[in-house]
């Protein structure tokens, strides 16, 4: 069991921020864990470092928030670090979730090819929905926990002891029972509004290599 | 030669569905402020990119008849 796990966390606007906020609920359950964490934080997620510390320390899962295409992912001020037919092989033997648009697409499917052990991500848009009000404070956001618990469930699953398959499983069963709520008239006006939204994440969502794979 | 080129015309988003879109996004709640790619939109923002059908006003109205679509064959009770 290889008990380091990688996270990438830029903070460079909105949207990054609010990932690299709700992140800090992953670190601490690694921690917790007895994970070595290594936190490429705010401008440290740029690809010398991806490089320097993957090599130095042999992840078993890099956990990737930031923007992304289908054949790019990026860090801090959206400089590439991971790209398709160039650095597959930093994911070899290794389990990968990128929260980012488009990733799984093409570049995922690249790694996978190419040994990574199993690949998360999406394959079309990321949507977050955030409340005006909360901002400046994302972790009580109450429209978007409703996206990042689920997303979040990935890493903590996997951090826990769950193979590729199960961690996927109860992200999409957390996201189907928020989109439930969300249609019921327990929600607010704004939750209710950001259903079609979490309603396409949970679509586009996909886990692709071995769903046996474990930490 | 000509018409060697291939002329890509933009395809315009179905007038019907786009101003489904449009009351929907009015009728939403100002509270909220949507992230796709890498940018974030108000309500009126979001209104804007779709009657101008650019690039990320295609991808909501995208998301938002995907979703009334996938509700009206049943999709949440499949996946659920």
């Amino acid at each position: 069991m290889n008990k380091t796990i990688l996270v990438t966390r830029p903070d460079h606007d909105l949207i990054t921020s609010y990932f690299s906020h709700w992140s800090e609920i992953v670190i601490n359950v690694a921690s917790k864990k007895s994970f070595k964490v290594l936190d490429l934080f705010s401008d440290k997620a740029n690809k010398k470092n991806l490089i320097s510390y993957i090599q130095r320390n042999n992840p078993g899962l890099i956990f990737f928030n930031g923007h992304g295409s289908s054949s790019v992912m990026t860090g801090y001020d959206n400089e590439p670090i991971l790209e398709l037919n160039k650095d597959e092989l930093l994911t070899k033997n290794r389990i990968v979730y990128a929260r980012s648009c488009d990733v799984a697409l093409l570049l995922g499917e690249s790694c996978v090819k190419k040994k990574a052990k199993a690949f998360i991500g999406y394959i079309k848009k990321y949507a977050l929905v955030c409340s005006h009000d909360s901002l400046a404070f994302p972790l009580k956001d109450s429209i978007a926990r409703l996206f990042l618990e689920p997303s979040n469930l990935i890493p903590i699953s996997l951090l826990k002891g769950n193979t590729v398959g199960e961690a996927y499983r109860k992200s999409q069963e957390s996201m189907s029972r928020n989109f439930i709520f969300m249609l019921s008239t327990r929600a607010t006006g704004g939750q209710r509004d950001a259903a079609p939204y979490l309603w396409y994440n949970r679509k586009y969502q996909k886990a692709l290599g071995d769903s046996s794979a474990t930490l | 030669m000509k018409n060697d080129k291939i002329q890509q015309k933009e395809v315009k988003i179905d007038g019907d569905l786009k101003n489904l879109v449009i009351e929907r996004i009015k009728a939403s709640s100002s509270d909220i402020k949507v992230s796709i790619g890498t940018s974030e939109y108000s309500k009126e923002e979001m209104l804007k990119n779709v009657e101008e059908e650019n690039e990320i006003g295609r991808e909501i109205v995208d998301i938002q008849i995907e979703y009334l679509r996938d509700m009206a064959d049943g999709a949440i009770y499949l996946s659920s």
